[in-house]
């Protein structure tokens, strides 16, 4: 189980340019979350704080009821949360096997399988992979981690719409099936369709949207 | 996937990366290990050279100057527990007849003087140190030398021994000179007797050599004996001697330590040092350790050299590659990797590379340690023929038994192993401490 709390988080670079605005909110597992908003709105800054790779200038991100403290990150990095990115992050000198075994407590290769990827490809180098099977190979690098959240920024950002959608199967069913807590920032309307919960940030501030509201949101941005 | 298991997949996954470290590594570890057992080499042949060639300082009452004190046992005893001394020689000069043999003639034989018969004996506690036999004026042809346990033993010169046929074991007796002695002394006088026990030859005569030189001036005529000889035939003067009239040499464990031993001779505050002077003679040290210790300086410093130039090419090479590693870094620490960890695959891939390539840099260094002894030793007595001509040079030939042995032992694998390790450390830090210093989220903006 994992649950995120922002409790009244911002961040700046400099006082008067304000990024993230006294945001507070929070995340559940077994859930979907997409965060939607402009580029440059802080989509990824705050993906990177709830993620450790940076820190709150103000506020607190409490995971599990505990306040991740400074000197937590790697922890928290470690344990917590796995990170998906748009161009896959994976160690291009190693094959999928290798990549997903990085984190991996148990044979990474029923995992592999579940996305979709042949013997024959699990010991190619991840490189000589298609887009969508090196995300899948990021995601099962996730997945077999046993963190409770995965972060995915524009984890469709590289790949084609039927790929795409592949892909977020693969995170409904690691919000269904392994009861993860998915938070995925985006531009992509198909991506947005398939959250439970949406998020529009903008201005530093970050505002639930229902689902409804989604194609006017998209349109705007 | 540990640190160890990731370090040998990136090795071989970037054959064409892990090839040039090897060949650098291998280039920096043959260099260094050659240059390490040449110092080695070049240091144990000086340890010997010292040990073997010593170096020395005379204290000797300051006549010139209105010094009247002697050297005695007590001042002799009191040096050598100043330390870093091995041994020493007490010397004395006295005129003695030898009525019953004959010299080699000189100016006296001719005017038909009783002086014709008289000689120089030389006091010894041991001839081996005498100056003569160390700077190898004089050498041992036959028999031994005297030593501070002998008593009324005798050294005589080839010449003597063969206008007199003599031989080791004969003794022949000799007479204190009587002249300018009182009346009633006189006739205390008696013949004393000496065993040969050995037979010097002159190598490089350094006295008179003309028929107009006095008898006891010529060389072949000088007999060596041993201090207590000429102690008890001074008797005959009517009292008994605890001193050295030509002063003591005393010979210093390490000739480097010459001047420091010195020093603290000077320090023994029972002694006015105003009445006595030090003459230090470290030449033989110094005229055929120098090329050695010079070798021994060069290589020491081309070691430093090699290591530090290693260091810096290591470290730019590994801080260029590290560009391409940022990604890598970046996945890493974002899944938690620790950044210990991260530097730890770092120096396990490196020094997995060096591990091989000092193995290999190991095999050229055996193959071609033969040679490279052939170019030192060359090297080293070519510079010594140069300085051939000097008297002490002499003593130099013994040196060439002296083997500048260019091996690769434990001592040095370990030395080398040292110096790479830290190479290796030193670089590593510096190249991936640049990214590892970083905030993630800065590493992976760099990715992006």
């Amino acid at each position: 189980m994992g649950q995120f709390l922002l409790k009244d988080v911002s961040y700046y670079y400099s006082k008067d340019r304000l990024i993230l605005d006294h945001i507070s909110e929070k995340f559940e597992s077994g859930r979907i979350y997409v965060i939607l908003g402009p580029s440059g709105c802080g989509k990824t800054t705050l993906l990177s704080l709830l993620g450790g790779l940076d820190v709150p200038k103000e506020g607190s991100i409490i995971f599990n009821g505990h306040a991740i403290g400074k000197k937590e990150l790697e922890l928290h990095r470690r344990k917590n949360v796995s990170f998906v990115f748009q161009n896959y992050n994976l160690i291009d000198y190693m094959t999928p096997e290798e990549n997903v075994r990085l984190t991996a407590t148990q044979d990474p290769k029923p995992i592999l399988e579940q996305m979709g990827l042949s013997q024959d490809e699990m010991k190619r180098n991840v490189l000589k992979l298609s887009g969508g099977q090196q995300q899948r190979v990021a995601i099962a690098r996730a997945l077999a981690s046993e963190n409770p959240v995965i972060l995915a920024d524009e984890p469709t950002g590289n790949l084609d719409e039927t790929t795409a959608m592949g892909i977020m199967d693969v995170f409904r069913e690691a919000a269904s099936f392994y009861n993860k807590c998915v938070i995925i920032v985006s531009h992509s309307y198909e991506v947005a369709k398939r959250a439970d919960v949406l998020f529009e940030l903008t201005h530093g501030k970050m505002k639930q949207i229902r689902m409804e509201d989604l194609q006017k949101t998209v349109t705007e941005e | 996937m540990g640190v160890c298991g990731r370090a040998r997949l990136y090795l071989s996954r970037n054959k064409g990366k892990s090839g040039i470290l090897l060949a650098l590594l291998v280039v920096i570890g043959t260099l260094v290990l050659l240059c390490v057992s040449i110092g080695n080499a070049a240091d144990t042949s000086l340890a010997v050279l010292r040990e073997r060639l010593g170096g020395y300082f005379l204290v000797k009452n300051d006549m010139q100057n209105g010094g009247y004190q002697y050297v005695n046992d007590q001042m002799v005893q009191d040096i050598l527990e100043c330390g870093d001394i091995k041994a020493y020689n007490g010397m004395d000069i006295r005129y003695f007849y030898v009525e019953n043999l004959e010299l080699v003639p000189g100016r006296f034989t001719g005017e038909g003087d009783k002086k014709a018969k008289l000689t120089r004996v030389l006091g010894n506690t041991d001839t081996s140190l005498n100056e003569y036999f160390v700077l190898e004026y004089y050498a041992l042809k036959e028999g031994r030398h005297i030593t501070p346990e002998d008593q009324c033993k005798a050294l005589v010169s080839e010449e003597f021994a063969e206008r007199n046929q003599l031989s080791i074991g004969d003794t022949f007796t000799v007479r204190l000179d009587d002249e300018r002695v009182p009346e009633e002394i006189k006739g205390g006088i008696t013949s004393h007797e000496m065993e040969i026990v050995g037979i010097f030859c002159i190598e490089a005569a350094l006295g008179a050599q003309s028929s107009d030189a006095a008898e006891c001036d010529i060389e072949e005529n000088f007999i060596f004996t041993d201090t207590e000889f000429i102690r008890s035939a001074c008797e005959d003067y009517g009292y008994r001697m605890d001193t050295f009239a030509e002063g003591a040499a005393f010979f210093v464990k390490d000739p480097k330590n010459l001047n420091r031993v010195v020093e603290n001779v000077q320090g023994l505050s029972d002694y006015n040092w105003e009445e006595y002077v030090i003459t230090k003679n470290n030449k033989t040290y110094e005229s055929s350790a120098a090329p050695l210790e010079r070798l021994s300086g060069i290589v020491r410093m081309m070691v430093y050299v090699i290591a530090a130039i290693s260091a810096v090419m290591l470290s730019l090479i590994l801080f260029l590659w590290m560009r391409d590693r940022v990604h890598e870094i970046g996945v890493y620490l974002s899944i938690g990797k620790k950044r210990t960890e991260i530097l730890g695959q770092h120096i396990a891939e490196n020094l997995m590379v060096a591990a091989l390539s000092f193995a290999l840099a190991f095999g050229i260094c055996m193959a071609v340690s033969g040679a490279v002894e052939q170019t030192v030793g060359a090297a080293f007595f070519a510079e010594k023929e140069e300085q051939e001509e000097k008297p002490w040079e002499r003593r130099d030939v013994e040196t060439e038994e002296i083997p500048a042995l260019v091996r690769i032992g434990v001592l040095e694998i370990l030395e080398v192993a040292g110096i790479g390790g830290m190479i290796i450390l030193i670089s590593t830090g510096i190249s991936s401490g640049v990214v590892l210093r970083m905030k993630p989220k800065e590493v992976l903006s760099l990715m992006s």
